[in-house]
């Protein structure tokens, strides 16, 4: 599980889904969850959150193109295992670190190198948020 | 609705201490008292019955009092409208289903001793002995019974504790209807999480006499707050590799899940620990439990009456 510390920048919120900003400090990060203002009291502007994402719902790219993903983090490959299906890229990123479990065939297809300028991807969808605590 | 503040020094096995509890359960309303054995929770069920009395305090049920301390009130047990249900069933041996029940309904009670049982779908247990019964027959029985002076309220101390685990759902799904029909206050005394979650609106977390924690069971158990929707209590069996992977197998009560985990995560958890599998609402698929056997040409088959094919 990747995790990355922020804090709320913005809220929309429609019918009990919104779609959360987060400043992570390096870049934001967007996240559509089924919480909103009145149902959570983590759901404040400025509240500190938890931003969490599995390694497998992060894919990589050469360069993101016009695609419907909101979270784009650019980085350097640091680390990589591989596996015979499965590969695990470690990503360094303004963000901090994240991990990326993709297929080996896709890892050998991008050819990713360490120091590699990669780019990791995450649906908001994937997203989700744990409350730290409300700013007084 | 049941207001209580309860004080008594107790033993536990770790020396004496004092309960001291103070709560408010709502029509309605099932509320658990979770924690260790030798906590006090059975102690509170009992004085709520009249079967044990506290030395300070009161117990207030629908506005009436039922005890208190400075104005040495004590209404007696048989005078308390409570249903009780205990861990051992604690059925009369040497009666039949129908007349355990009998024997606890009140003459004037308008209600027919047959409804009661058929509303739990244990009629034709009617002439049984309860030697006879399985265990969740028997706490069925006991179930009714309790619910069979049209109590005020229902206190169940570990009902299900020594049942199996496909029997246990099967009745807490029957407690939660029989709740909602009473229309009572319900008190649940449980150590089982899983149970908690699925049972009670309200959690208090005793621990030597104390109520260290309440709220819903996700605010005592999770004290974090924590956007998933999709989330089951569990408890790790194995860890196992799986290519540059780690597959965990997770059983939750009725089910066994596999979660796949990066190293890091796997190296966290050991089996025995307890987890919360949780997810995004997003991403579970519902599927259809029953798949529709028959085909398009065997339905009109069927519905020309040609016959059944089988």
């Amino acid at each position: 599980m990747n995790r990355v510390q922020g804090r709320i920048l913005g809220i929309e919120a429609s019918d009990g889904v919104s779609l959360v900003d987060i400043e992570t400090g390096g870049g934001a990060i967007s996240a559509v969850i089924l919480e909103t203002p009145e149902s959570s009291e983590y759901m404040r502007l400025g509240a500190e959150v938890y931003v969490l994402f599995k390694e497998t719902e992060v894919a990589l790219g050469l360069d993101a193109g016009k695609m419907s993903y909101l979270n784009v983090f650019d980085g350097k490959v640091s680390g990589m295992r591989c596996g015979r299906v499965l590969a695990e890229v470690v990503v360094w990123t303004a963000a901090g670190e994240i991990v990326s479990i993709i297929t080996k065939r896709s890892f050998e297809r991008l050819g990713l190198k360490e120091g590699a300028r990669v780019k990791a991807v995450i649906k908001s969808t994937e997203v989700a948020l744990q409350g730290l605590g409300v700013p007084s | 609705m049941i207001e209580a503040h309860l004080e008594k020094d107790l033993f536990g096995a770790s020396g004496p201490f004092r309960l001291s509890v103070n709560f408010r359960v709502d029509d309605g309303q099932c509320v658990t008292f979770y924690g260790p054995s030798g906590a006090g929770k059975t102690t509170i069920l009992r004085m709520l019955a009249g079967l044990e009395t506290p030395q300070e305090g009161f117990i207030s049920v629908n506005g009436e009092l039922w005890f208190d301390a400075r104005k040495r009130v004590l209404l007696p047990s048989r005078k308390r409208r409570v249903g009780f249900v205990f861990q051992s069933y604690a059925l009369f041996p040497n009666m039949t289903v129908g007349e355990n029940v009998a024997y606890a309904m009140q003459k004037t009670s308008a209600v027919k001793l047959e409804d009661l049982l058929d509303l739990a779908g244990i009629l034709e247990l009617k002439d049984r002995y309860p030697s006879t019964l399985s265990g969740g027959q028997q706490q069925r029985v006991a179930l009714i019974r309790a619910i069979s002076r049209e109590p005020m309220i229902l206190l169940l101390d570990e009902p299900l504790s020594a049942l199996d685990v496909s029997t246990r759902l099967e009745l807490q799904d029957e407690i939660l209807r029989i709740h909602r029909l009473l229309g009572a206050a319900t008190i649940l005394v449980s150590h089982d999480k899983q149970e908690v979650f699925r049972m009670a609106d309200m959690v208090l977390s005793i621990k030597e006499g104390r109520i260290h924690a309440e709220g819903s069971p996700r605010e005592v158990f999770f004290k974090r707050r924590f956007s998933p929707k999709f989330a089951v209590t569990g408890r790790v069996l194995a860890i196992e590799r799986a290519d540059i992977v780690f597959r965990a197998f997770v059983s939750t009560g009725t089910e066994m899940l596999q979660v796949i985990l990066g190293e890091r995560d796997a190296k966290r958890f050991k089996p025995g620990d307890e987890v919360l599998v949780a997810s995004k609402a997003f991403n579970p698929m519902l599927l259809p439990l029953f798949e529709p056997f028959e085909t398009k040409e065997l339905r009109q088959v069927c519905q020309a009456g040609v016959g059944y094919i089988d």
